[in-house]
């Protein structure tokens, strides 16, 4: 398979987009995208879109063709992928492989949600699909409960605090001011953290990623197209995608996800890297405890010891292991479909060296998307191309 | 595949109070989700009919009924 170049990068804003229909939301960030890498529409030779509930909230299927159209792409596959939370991750690795497999030469990945024009009700019942109704659904449960579950096992082996937890919190809280596309970034405090109410014990409002609207895309080219590209073209050297437990019980370990830490695995080794060679990692901080499982899955941090990281500051923008510089989902919210293209989106932006919170000489990122109770995770791996 | 049955007693994984319910559950809430390991080696998600003060994983549980079409245990001595 031959190297494939993330050429141009779009995106919208994540937060409220009330008024606008979604397949425009998306057009929108593809349309950044395509410009970005200056080539012209007519070589973009297929379309993925990560998507999750578009059909329950807004009435709307057949998205990735709708936004085909609306771009005005030549009469190309378009295909939509749907993992859940994964959706995104999902259709960038797609993207990849059209391009590496020499099926294609330029490919478009577009992510995109709407959900903040939903009522609550609509929202969680929507979500809750993600779950395996069977055997979860049917006893109640919701998502922020699978974390405030795995929450309890955590904290009980590892010893991991609240304070710990919380200091994930304020730093993607506060890495998200500075993030011009994040609209939840804001200064807290533990005291306010603490307070506010509790939805899954002991998971609390501030340590869940808010809804949101939004909508990212890259463009793909083969690497041997190189001196067409406008913008700093950035390398994919892994996108790996696999599946874990559907069922919260089939997960040999409740605070560990297996289809991370397979995914994770897989990518250093088709990257030909090791955890201690990336700079920095945007991952699914779906929920603050969420981001430590996370790290230590990847192996990043050692395993039992992602609180205690967190709270010593290492994994702040300046620390030896930056994680969520972007804010992460905490900060930009979630708009499902959208998230995993949007990490993409942010680690350009770090290796190219124009993040608002830059990561000093970043080299090599990381990127991790996880979907429903694990069901399914993307990794990918990007690097400067000088790096 | 043959229907079988097993003893309900088992030893409890982790739990968390749902406070903030979906929809067609709001009637329930708050209520307490468990993931319980029974002694007859199957992980199954069900409820607690209550929690203890110092309800720690591992501890014992026995099943005591369906809740509709949901596994109810309780704590139980060793």
């Amino acid at each position: 398979m031959r190297n494939v170049l993330v050429a141009g990068i779009g995106s919208t804003t994540f937060g409220r987009h009330t008024d606008v229909d979604i397949q425009v939301l998306a057009a929108r960030a593809a349309d950044v995208a395509i410009k970005d890498s200056g080539l012209s529409r007519d070589a973009v030779g297929a379309l993925y879109l990560g998507n999750f509930i578009s059909g329950p909230l807004t009435g709307q299927e057949v998205l990735a063709g709708l936004v085909a159209d609306s771009l005005g792409l030549p009469q190309i596959p378009c295909s939509k992928m749907e993992g859940a939370c994964a959706s995104g991750g999902i259709a960038f690795r797609h993207a990849y492989l059209a391009v590496a497999s020499g099926t294609c030469d330029v490919a478009l990945a577009v992510g995109v949600e709407k959900m903040t024009h939903a009522d609550t009700a609509a929202t969680t019942a929507a979500l809750n699909c993600a779950m395996d109704n069977r055997s979860d659904g049917i006893s109640g449960l919701t998502f922020p409960g699978l974390f405030g579950l795995a929450w309890q096992v955590h904290a009980d082996r590892y010893g991991t605090t609240r304070a710990q937890v919380s200091s994930v919190v304020r730093k993607n809280k506060a890495n998200g001011l500075l993030n011009p596309l994040a609209q939840m970034g804001m200064e807290l405090t533990d005291d306010q953290i603490i307070q506010s109410p509790l939805i899954c014990d002991p998971l609390r409002l501030f340590d869940c990623c808010p809804t949101s609207d939004g909508a990212a895309a890259v463009l793909l080219i083969a690497e041997d197209r190189l001196q067409e590209v406008a913008a700093d073209a950035i390398r994919i050297m892994a996108a790996v995608q696999t599946r874990g437990s559907a069922r919260i019980a089939g997960h040999p370990d409740l605070c560990s996800f297996d289809a991370t830490v397979s995914a994770s695995r897989l990518a250093y080794q088709q990257a030909g890297i090791q955890a201690s060679d990336v700079d920095f990692v945007e991952l699914h901080d779906c929920f603050s405890i969420a981001e430590i499982i996370d790290t230590e899955d990847l192996g990043i941090i050692p395993r039992g010891h992602g609180g205690r990281y967190a709270a010593e500051g290492r994994t702040q923008v300046g620390g030896d292991r930056p994680i969520n510089p972007s804010g992460g989902l905490l900060s930009k919210g979630h708009p499902v479909g959208a998230t995993g293209v949007g990490q993409i989106y942010e680690a350009v932006l770090q290796l190219r060296g124009q993040h608002a919170n830059q990561v000093k000489n970043a080299g090599i990122g990381m990127t991790h998307n996880l979907g429903g109770t694990g069901v399914a995770c993307s990794v990918n791996i990007l690097k400067r191309l000088d790096a | 595949m043959e229907v079988c049955s097993v003893p309900g007693r088992g030893k409890l994984v982790s739990w968390t109070i749902i406070r903030r319910p979906p929809t067609r559950f709001r009637a329930k809430g708050p209520y307490t989700i468990a993931v319980v390991d029974l002694d007859a080696g199957v992980r199954l998600t069900g409820r607690l009919a209550s929690v203890s003060e110092n309800i720690k994983p591992g501890a014992d549980v026995a099943f005591v009924g369906m809740d509709d079409a949901t596994y109810l245990f309780e704590e139980r001595a060793a």
